[in-house]
This record gives structure tokens, sequence and C-alpha cells, in this order.
């Protein structure tokens, strides 16, 4: 956690993956991360992906 | 009408979108909806009030669809999902609580970001471009950023509400819309903008183009993939497999069409065609000149929105790809209910008799001068009831 303090730097994906406990616990990482690149693609484009 | 009633309905209409794409005579041509935020203030809502309140967005979906008899409709009502945007912290808008409102003129991406996106597209998209628009989100703890993303479950909770019980399961109606696009629409509409792309096409179009292959593989790539791995034919409870958008094609002349946007969009359309399905490219502006790129797409594979051009003349240039639209605005915002069924009339009387054609708004109907909604009614209620 000392590591990433903030969400800056890309690596820091990792670290937000550890707190998504509302997806069903069977998630990969692959799939935590496409469901974090969509968050961030509905968040800058505003419509659903 | 009850729940049972409802499939069958939907059912019906999305046999009526496969026949008409297909060139198969239809039992009658179904109405797709060009409706957007149109029914948020047809509702008695303002823009922001909706964008804001997934509750409302609900209340003026149920109310549209039990006011209009339409057959589909092309938006799924979460667009600018500002619950979601806000957990990040926007600071783009103004002018929000009006009926529409402001966004500065800014993108995600500057011209010296191109060598990063090209190498690696998602940590670019993490590192600067989310950033640009959230500054603030840069200094979140995971933890907090994690809570943050959330909200996309929310948001899909929302949009699987309207476009599975309410629109399907209350209505019999299909909505939604997933668009999946080439990498240059991505650069256009979202990345870069109009001025950025218009600048990057003059400066360094080979950069342009790596970056847009690079976007390609993390959007196009994975849907293509996707569909090949499903069994061949259409999904029937589905008007259509796909929906992409075909827009920034506006700024493009043709050689720089053919280079850096064709190539991307014919393997696309091509994996229909291979897999036996069908796309609907909801296009704006101008397409006709574009149209001899398209005379390679075999019949029946593709629907195509046409804006501006005249669709009488674009059914004359082109045979092989189902047109969407008919009903022009203008008309609709200002005509009389009678004007605007004979306007529908004459369109599916001369592009629809043996398919290939879908009854829709040329141009998105965002805001309450944009269509009168006795005139809405009117074009729904006769389409439901003109049999072929």
């Amino acid at each position: 956690m000392a590591k990433f303090e903030n969400v800056a730097s890309f690596d820091s994906a990792k670290e937000v993956m550890k707190y998504m406990d509302y997806l069903p616990p069977e998630t990969t990482d692959e799939e935590k991360m496409d469901y974090l690149v969509k968050f961030i693609l509905v968040a800058i484009i505003e419509f659903s992906v | 009408m009850n729940k049972e009633q409802a499939e069958k309905l939907y059912m019906e209409r999305c046999k009526l979108f496969r026949d008409t794409i297909a060139f198969k005579k239809p039992a009658r041509i179904p109405y797709y909806a060009n409706i957007w935020t149109w029914r948020w203030t047809d509702a008695g809502y303002t823009v922001s009030e909706v964008c804001h309140d997934y509750d409302k967005v609900k209340i003026a979906m149920d109310l549209f669809f039990s006011k209009y008899k339409v057959d589909a409709v092309i938006d799924s009502g979460v667009r600018n999902p500002f619950p979601l945007v806000n957990t990040l912290g926007d600071s783009w808008y103004d002018n929000l609580g009006k009926e529409s409102f402001n966004c500065g003129d800014k993108y995600c991406f500057d011209a010296e970001d191109l060598d990063a996106m090209k190498e690696n597209i998602v940590k670019a998209l993490w590192e600067i471009g989310q950033f640009k628009k959230f500054p603030n989100a840069k200094n979140y703890t995971p933890e907090q950023y994690a809570k943050a993303a959330k909200s996309l479950q929310e948001l899909f909770e929302v949009r699987d509400w309207l476009v599975k019980d309410l629109a399907r399961g209350k209505y019999g109606c299909y909505c939604g819309w997933s668009p999946n696009v080439v990498g240059f629409e991505v650069m256009y509409l979202f990345f870069r903008g109009i001025k950025g792309v218009s600048l990057d096409l003059r400066r360094d179009p080979q950069k342009l183009k790596e970056v847009c292959l690079a976007i390609d593989e993390i959007v196009l790539n994975p849907v293509i993939k996707r569909l090949r791995a499903l069994p061949r034919g259409y999904d029937m409870e589905k008007p259509y497999d796909e929906f992409s958008l075909m827009l920034g094609h506006t700024v493009l002349s043709e050689k720089q069409f053919g280079e850096i946007y064709w190539p991307a969009f014919k393997r696309y359309i091509d994996t229909f065609a291979e897999t036996g399905k069908q796309l609907f490219v909801f296009s704006e502006g101008n397409w006709i000149r574009f149209a001899d790129f398209f005379d390679e797409v075999p019949r029946g594979v593709v629907a195509l929105h046409v804006e501006l051009d005249d669709i009488y003349e674009v059914r004359k240039r082109n045979k092989t790809i189902t047109l969407s639209g008919g009903l022009q605005n203008s008309v609709m915002s200002r005509g009389t209910p009678q004007e605007c069924v004979e306007m529908a009339k004459r369109a599916i009387d001369t592009l629809g008799q043996d398919g290939g054609f879908i009854l829709s708004e040329n141009k998105m109907c965002s805001y309450p001068m944009d269509a009168k909604p006795e005139n809405v009614k009117a074009v729904a209620e006769f389409a439901s009831n003109y049999w072929l």
C-alpha cells in the first residue's frame, strides 16, 4: 500500500483491483482491468460501452 | 400488455429489422426512433435533472414508451451519466440545469501524447487521458478509486433495467446502443477532437495511423474475436448484431478515408459477412462521397443511417446496404401530423417495398423543437399499422 498512495501511476491499477470486492469473487485480474478500462472510457465519453 | 405479449412483440420487431436488413420483404417497415434527450424534456424534465438522476431516466423512458409506439429507440437512456462522471470530479461543464449545457472544447490527449498512446494505449489512457479530464482523481487512493469505479456497475444495472425490464419486458421494444468503432473514430470523437485529429492528419499522419491501430487492439479487435467465436448467423433476440458509428469521415478526404479509416472498418464489416451477421452503422454528415468504398459490402449485411444526404439519391447509388432515415426533422418539428405521415408513407412506399429500409428521423432528436410530440405519435401509429 505504501507504494501506491495515489492512482497516478498505471501500476497502481493492481492495487485498485484489491478493493473491487463488488465484482464476483471469481473475477480475474484481466477481467478487472477490462472493467477499469471501461470505467475510464465511460467517464471520458459519457455513454455506456 | 402482459410480459408474454411484450416478449412476442419484441421478437416480432426484431424479425422486422432482420428481414429488412437482409432485403427480405418484412411484414412492415420498423420505426427506429432517432430520439435522444428529447425524451427527457418531453417528460417535463431539464436535461441536467435527468443526467444526474437515474430514477428520472427511468421515469422519462417509461413515459416515452407508454406514449409512442415506436419499434426501437437508438439510445438506452443513460447518455451523459453524471452519477458516474462525478465520482472522478468532473469540471468541464457549465450551464447545468437548463435544456442544454455547455462543455469546454477540451480533449483527453494532446499531440505530444501520441507516442505514449502508440506505445501502450491502456497505460496512456490511465496516466494521461483520464487525468486530463479529471485532474483531482490523480490523488485518489487506490481504495477511493475502486469505490468510484463501482459507479460503472450501477450504470450497467440501470442500463440493463432500461433495456431488459422496461423496454423489452414491458413494451416489447428494443433500445440500447453499445457502439464499437474504429480507432480513428475514437480519436476524432473522444481523444483528440476535430481540431486535434485535423492537425495530426497534416503533421504526422503515420503516427496517427499507428495510434488508431493501437486503439483498434483494445476496442475493435476483441469484438471481432467475440463475433467469430459465436455461432454463425443472427441472434434473433436482437434487431442486428452490433452497432457502430461513422462520424469522423466528415473531416476526411476520400484519400485519407481510404488510408486511415476504411482498412479497419472494412475488416470489421467483413467479419459480419463472414459470420452471417448484421451491423447497424449510425452515420452522420454526408456519406455519399464515400459510396465507392461500400460497393464491396455484400447485400444484406449492413444497415446505414443516412443523415444529410438525400436518402432517395443514396438508394439509387447503392443497392446492397439497408438505409435508415426518411423522416426529415424539419418536417417532424414544423409540419402537421398528416404531413409527417405522408412523408413516412412516401419513404416506405419508395424505399421499403422489398426490404432494405428502416424508418427513422434523419437527425438526432435532442431538443424539444426537434420534433413535435403529436408528429412522433402519428408516425409511430402509422408505421405500426402499415403492412406491406
